[in-house]
């Protein structure tokens, strides 16, 4: 393929007969389907894809997996499906891929932001916080603005996604992380033991470091690799039981084996190819009995001078690149290892045709073996030596090579070695990141240089690479055996595996020499050696952090902000912690690491938010007269879940007008509310008045059957909790209501008193709050309409008195009615079997239009009440109100105990100079207080602290009293009747007020309402 | 997200739960002369420990029955789960006393993540 | 309006505008069952079991998470001393009066839930997969075997999951939930059922809203 000047000419897993097209940066390029997008960018020598965070310096590709920390680029043409910060090496390449690189302006190519990078040495580590401590006003007005507009990277999706996603929950025995030989062979072991299995492969095909391998010098009982992976996962799929998610990262270990499984389930389609009824990403909640970690290990760069260039690349990505996407990364590779590692992928390129510059290694003594292999294939080597210095803007061009010394510092002479790519190997370390999020206690190794798994904490264990067991032979048994293990905790006795027969077994990395900073001939203070490659993190910040007091691992990560980026510093935080060991002259093991946190990696919002969007997003409930509500033009307000009409306004009628004329028309003619919401009890047992007596402050023995009865609810703190009219069916029967929000909170806790304090007492509880739709009728014309509605039945308020009930038909429908009121009028509550509720409503409404009724919604409700002054409970109260303080001291009984009793003699409850619920009266009536306005005593009162009295918790303007009505909290306030006090209105000038009663109905009845001064009327 | 075995019902996810607080509370019955010390200490004082804690859980979304459990607060470790009317049962928690062998006081915040010399592994 | 005369008594249940819905032939249907009555039954079995199954020929279920079928009533365990029972709704009235004579001397309560409570059933080879993208319940046929019954929480709403019947891998669930819930568990389940080709439902949604307050005329 001319086209594609690094495809190597053979191998590889893509498919080489079909071209695929992509975009990036608005040029077109060919791939092949099987690719990533790094693999065909590579293809065409493509290596510098985006700019870093800070400095804005080109980057390239260095990883070949999830782990890379610096190609990120924003994926997809429409706005509303962007995905930015999406790994090249990570996206699979479809046909019609749009990928535009990020973090640069105007391109990728002429950056102004990389205007940074020269003004690099104002930006220390830390700079950030220093800008807090400039003078008062410059973070607001000069640096946040600035810092800000840099900061950021990538540009989130615009509202409307079109995609779906959704979550599921599964169950499961055993669940294999890692689709590399160590999984393969757990998920297989397990499987046959028929134990649920699910094995999660975070790439889009099986087979992890075995397709990393020449596939020619690699084979499993005599089979490739690419054969042997297929064969295990054709065995895996006649398992019923096991499920194989392939494109699906664990990114998350919780509590009790919960991992999070994120799955990609189209992202890797053509978008106007992907399946309309699958999902764009599904969120696996998976609860596993056992887990085996297979999760492979991953490869360190090194620490150099101009060690972030395009082209730098970890020497196992650049095998990977070559063997799983038959690509080279370069023709003229260099090689920069402190391991054996590094010396086999010199030896796979070598052969694949490239011409190898240089293996460059820190190490004095090598493999014999490997330096013969070298000497024959030709490579020219430099031991004891290191790179001083690289060159190359938009790819790495030459590095200049230094003898290293036993003492750390570097000779004269030297060379520069030209070379297009250069290969680094800093040696493997276990991928500990889900083990370390189990709460497992990791391990240092000396001779890895690296954590492995020590102590587990739940019921996990690791397995293969990702334990530390490097050898391919070794990561097979123990793979196999972690799965007969995990099978056998979870209950299911295991078949047979045999663990196959690996020839071609590499040796592993061999002696590793760690250098936590290479040194290089520069002062160390001219030298920019990369330890976090996304967040532009050097060396120098490092130690600059240290020097600062920053020295702890998690401070100084926050202080320079390493492995605080979208990658977490999977494959830096190992180097930024040996370097903290070697500035602070401490052991490793000392310095710790920093907290592996979920998710691993990013996972998008959508996943996690799942089905529960737009209308799924939470339940909305609705009462049997929701249809009719909506036709009739109401609107809504929730009230907890609920939705409940709030106002029915007519046309051209604004909101407040309609609920004026509905409170008017419910006080001169006719009201319904719609009240299928309040919540509702049936209380039944021998022990039943007693139960009522204990949770209420009132009396409930005498109350007699066919009788109803109003009651407060305290918590044991002796503050009001509910309120609601309870009914008595019988004289072991009751019917109680509560407010609409606290309906469950009122069961929970009567089912925990019944369950756990008083489980003498012979009490059931059921709840019965839908079972009933409620019409509450009130108004002078609703005993005439009852009387035509109910069948055969008298309404007159004289025989059927305020606070009785009744059975009732209503067209040969059994009922109840209350004569329970919540606006002091004559008010009867219907309560009918709820799929009779629509139907009732129309016939109460049809029926009433010759009263004049009108439906009325939750605002002229809370209106009603409050001219009566009733409370509600949660606006006029706010769980500091006690009975005494709503002055409702006549609804608390002398003798007997009851919920909360006891704390009503606290000192600080029975203190007279509480806050309680009075009246408020403005002294112009047509002014309205807002909701929450302080009560204060002066009308201009000193500087702050001002004294609050108390603060308004009602305020309506109400037809039926002709002026404005508040109900507030007043210090005192049952001792202030009549005296002036004066209300904030926000920014304006305080405004006079009187101290009422609550009941305003009454008082304008008995012409008590205060009279307005001339000079509040005039001024 | 950890399971609660609930009493009646099994094993079901934390989601089903209601939290109850602290066990073996008894609310005092009513007497005139009360002490505000005795009523507070039922009230508002609670062990809190970091460790074992007997406290009340209610199966909200399932059978709608009260239970107690005991925890390791350190660690959601849950180990013992038995009816309302019925005594804890003996239980050790098992070491190291939380999974990073922090302080048996304070924040987990100096959590040591790594297994130290001379522990053993 | 044609619906604004009031007429003969009118019942709806509350996903009457809802017709039962079906996915790819094998998979998921979805429907409302039809009205019938539900009675919630608290009662502790060891005082009362026996007294109850001779006045409706019904015994309890003997362990938690069981239920017993007699022709077309059915119980259902809820809790330790609390049961479903299922009854054709010509028969609720006839139910509640033997239940009430034959328990009168055993502390017991037997409350009428027939309204409160209504029933989609979830059926097919896809049903317990279905399921399991709204509860955390684990519905593998290991571990729910048919006539099992479990209250959990799905998606955001409460309910009773029962399995009715099973027969050659298509589950036939009972999902009991309240009237307010109906419809956002139609719809979250019909979601759920995309995947095999059950049709979108339009959600019932776009009522206008107003949630500031309001003390005065708009300016």
């Amino acid at each position: 393929m001319g086209k594609q000047p690094y495809r190597a000419p053979k191998g590889g897993l893509v498919q080489r007969n079909r071209v695929i097209r992509f975009t990036f940066d608005g040029r077109s390029y060919p791939g092949h389907p099987g690719d990533t997008l790094a693999s065909a960018l590579l293809a065409h020598g493509h290596h510098m894809v985006a700019r870093s965070f800070k400095y804005h310096r080109p980057r390239g590709i260095l990883a070949a997996g999830s782990e890379d920390p610096a190609g990120l680029v924003t994926i997809g043409a429409d706005a509303k499906r962007r995905d930015p910060n999406t790994r090249v090496a990570e996206q699979e390449l479809y046909d019609g891929l749009v990928a535009s690189s990020q973090n640069c302006w105007p391109s990728l190519l002429t950056d102004f932001g990389a205007i940074n990078d020269a003004f690099a040495r104002f930006m220390p580590a830390g700079f950030y916080y220093k800008t807090f401590k400039g003078p008062p006003g410059t973070w607001t007005g000069l640096f946040e603005p600035i810092i800000r507009a840099a900061a950021g990277m990538g540009r989130a999706p615009e509202p409307g996604d079109p995609d779906r996603y959704e979550a599921i929950n599964r169950h499961c025995d055993v669940l294999v992380v890692g689709g590399g030989p160590a999984g393969l062979m757990a998920a297989l072991a397990a499987g046959r033991s028929g134990a649920r299995v699910i094995l999660v492969e975070e790439t889009a095909r099986l087979g992890g470091s075995a397709l990393a391998r020449d596939p020619d010098r690699l084979a499993f009982d005599g089979t490739q690799p690419a054969q042997w992976v297929a064969d295990i996962e054709k065995e895996l799929a006649t398992m019923p039981e096991v499920t194989v998610l392939p494109r699906t990262c664990a990114f998350g270990y919780y509590a009790n084996n919960f991992v999070g499984l994120w799955e990609k389930v189209s992202d890797h389609l053509p978008e106007d190819k992907r399946l309309g009824h699958l999902p764009r990403q599904r969120l696996w909640r998976v609860r596993a009995r056992e887990v085996v970690l297979a999760t492979g290990a991953l490869e360190r760069p090194l620490v150099f001078h101009e060690n972030d260039r395009p082209g730098v690349m970890l020497a196992g990505a650049v095998r990977t690149f070559l063997h799983r996407y038959g690509v080279m990364a370069g023709r003229r590779p260099a090689i920069f290892t402190n391991n054996d590692s590094g010396w086999v992928a010199a030896f796979d390129l070598a052969r694949a045709g490239a011409e190898i510059a240089a293996i460059i290694d820190v190490r004095r003594e090598m493999s014999p073996q490997h330096l013969a292999e070298a000497a024959r294939l030709g490579i020219p080597i430099h031991a004891s030596s290191t790179v001083v210095a690289t060159a190359g803007y938009r790819r790495i061009r030459q590095v200049e090579v230094r003898p290293l010394h036993e003492d750390g510092t570097v000779g004269q002479g030297g060379s520069k070695i030209a070379c297009d790519v250069l290969a680094v190997s800093g040696g493997w370390a276990p991928n500990v990141a889900l083990f370390s999020q189990s709460r497992g206690k990791l391990a240092w190794d000396g001779e890895l240089a690296a954590f492995r798994p020590g102590l587990s904490w739940q019921r996990e264990r690791s397995a293969g690479a990702a334990n530390g067991t490097f050898a391919l032979a070794d990561a097979l048994a123990e793979g196999a055996r972690a799965g007969v293990e995990a099978a056998a905790a979870a209950g299911f006795a295991s078949g047979d595996v045999t663990v196959p027969e690996v020839e071609g077994a590499e040796p592993g990395q061999g002696r590793i020499k760690v250098m936590a900073e290479l040194p290089s001939h520069l002062p160390a203070h001219r030298r920019r050696a990369w330890i976090d490659l996304q967040d532009d993190v050097t060396a120098k910040d490092l130690r600059l952090a240290v020097q600062e007091g920053y020295s702890a691992v998690e401070h100084a990560k926050r202080y320079t902000t390493t492995g605080m980026g979208t990658d977490q510093g999977k494959v830096v935080n190992l180097n930024a912690f040996a370097f903290l060991a070697a500035e602070r002259g401490e052991d490793p093991v000392k310095v710790g690491t920093t907290t592996f946190r979920q998710p691993y990696k990013p996972v998008t919002f959508a996943a996690l938010a799942g089905q529960h969007m737009g209308p799924h997003f939470l339940p909305r409930r609705t009462t049997p007269m929701h249809a009719w509500h909506r036709r009739h033009g109401a609107v809504f307000e929730p009230v907890g879940e609920w939705l409940r009409p709030r106002a029915y306004p007519r046309e051209e009628e604004d909101f407040f007008a309609a609920v004026q004329r509905e409170a008017r028309t419910a006080r001169s003619a006719c009201g319904v509310l719609d009240a299928s919401t309040l919540g509702k009890i049936d209380v039944k047992g021998p022990n039943a008045r007693e139960f009522l007596n204990r949770v209420y402050t009132n009396a409930w023995m005498k109350l007699a059957p066919g009788m109803c009865r109003y009651g407060l609810m305290l918590g044991e703190d002796g503050m009001v909790m509910d309120d609601g009219v309870t009914a008595c069916l019988a004289d072991d029967h009751f019917h109680m209501t509560t407010t609409t929000g606290g309906a469950a909170r009122v069961l929970a806790k009567l089912e925990d008193y019944l369950q756990t304090e008083w489980p003498e007492l012979k009490v059931y509880l059921t709840s019965v709050t839908e079972q009933w739709a409620v019409a509450s009728i009130c108004g002078p014309k609703s005993p005439e309409l009852v009387g035509e509605i109910l069948d055969d039945f008298d309404p007159d308020p004289e025989k059927f008195p305020f606070m009785a009930w009744r059975e009732a038909t209503m067209a040969g429908i059994p009922v109840r009615v209350f004569r329970i009121s919540f606006t002091g009028e004559t008010s009867y509550e219907i309560n009918i079997p709820a799929t009779y509720g629509r139907w009732m409503w129309r016939t109460i409404l049809e029926k009433g239009q010759k009263h004049g009724i009108a439906p009325y919604g939750t605002e002229a409700m809370h209106l009603l009440r409050a001219e009566k002054g009733f409370i509600i409970v949660g606006q006029d109260t706010d769980g500091t109100v006690t009975p005494h303080d709503l002055r409702m001291s006549w609804i608390v009984k002398k003798s007997g105990d009851f919920i909360g009793k006891r704390s009503l003699f606290r000192s600080d409850t029975a203190r007279t100079d509480r806050r309680q619920l009075v009246g408020i009266l403005t002294e112009d009536p047509e002014l309205v207080l807002e909701e929450g306005s302080h009560i204060v005593a002066r009308r201009n009162e000193p500087a702050p602290p001002v004294p609050m009295l108390g603060h308004v918790t009602s305020s309506y303007y109400s037809p039926n009293v002709g002026r404005s009505i508040a109900l507030a909290l007043v210090e005192s306030g049952g001792t202030r009747i009549g005296d002036r006090l004066f209300a904030t209105r926000g920014g304006l000038p305080t405004v006079p007020v009187r101290v009422t009663e609550t009941d305003f109905l009454s008082l304008k009845e008995n012409r008590q309402l205060p009279q307005a001064p001339r000079e509040a009327l005039n001024g | 997200m950890f399971v609660i075995t609930c009493p009646y019902c099994g094993e079901r996810d934390l989601s089903e739960f209601a939290y109850g607080g602290e066990a073996h509370i008894a609310r005092p019955e009513w007497r005139e002369d009360m002490s505000d010390a005795e009523w507070a200490e039922f009230l508002f004082m609670r062990t809190n420990p970091k460790g074992i804690l007997a406290e009340r859980w209610m199966h909200a979304a399932g059978c709608r029955r009260f239970f107690n459990m005991l925890r390791n607060t350190a660690t959601d470790d849950i180990l013992a789960v038995y009816r309302i009317g019925e005594t804890p049962p003996k239980v050790e928690a098992r070491l190291p006393a939380t999974p990073s062998g922090e302080a048996p006081i304070g924040s987990g915040n100096d959590a040591v993540k790594i297994i130290q010399p001379g522990e053993g592994a | 309006m044609a619906d604004e005369t009031g007429g003969a008594p009118e019942r709806r249940m509350p996903l009457f505008r809802r017709q039962a819905i079906e996915g790819a032939p094998g998979t998921l249907r979805l429907e409302e069952l039809a009205f019938a009555a539900k009675f919630i039954l608290r009662l502790d079995p060891q005082a009362g079991g026996e007294a109850f199954g001779a006045a409706t020929g019904l015994d309890l279920p003997p362990a938690p998470l069981m239920s017993v079928v007699n022709g077309e009533r059915a119980v259902l365990w809820l809790g330790p001393d609390e049961f479903l029972v299922l009854a054709p709704e010509g028969e609720a009235a006839g139910l509640a009066d033997a239940v009430a004579s034959g328990l009168k001397d055993v502390h017991h309560q037997f409350t009428e839930v027939s309204d409160y409570y209504t029933c989609i059933a979830v059926e097919g080879p896809k049903a317990r997969k279905a399921l399991m993208k709204l509860t955390t319940l684990d519905l593998h046929p290991r571990a729910f075997s048919v006539g099992t019954v479990a209250g959990s929480n799905f998606a955001q709403a409460q309910g009773w999951l029962w399995l009715e019947h099973e027969a050659e891998g298509a589950a036939r669930f009972r999902l009991y939930v309240r009237w307010s819930m109906a419809e956002y568990l139609w719809g979250t389940l019909a979601e759920a059922g995309r995947e095999w080709g059950l049709p979108e439902q339009e959600p019932v949604t776009g009522e206008p809203m107003l949630t500031e307050s309001v003390t005065s005329r708009k300016a």
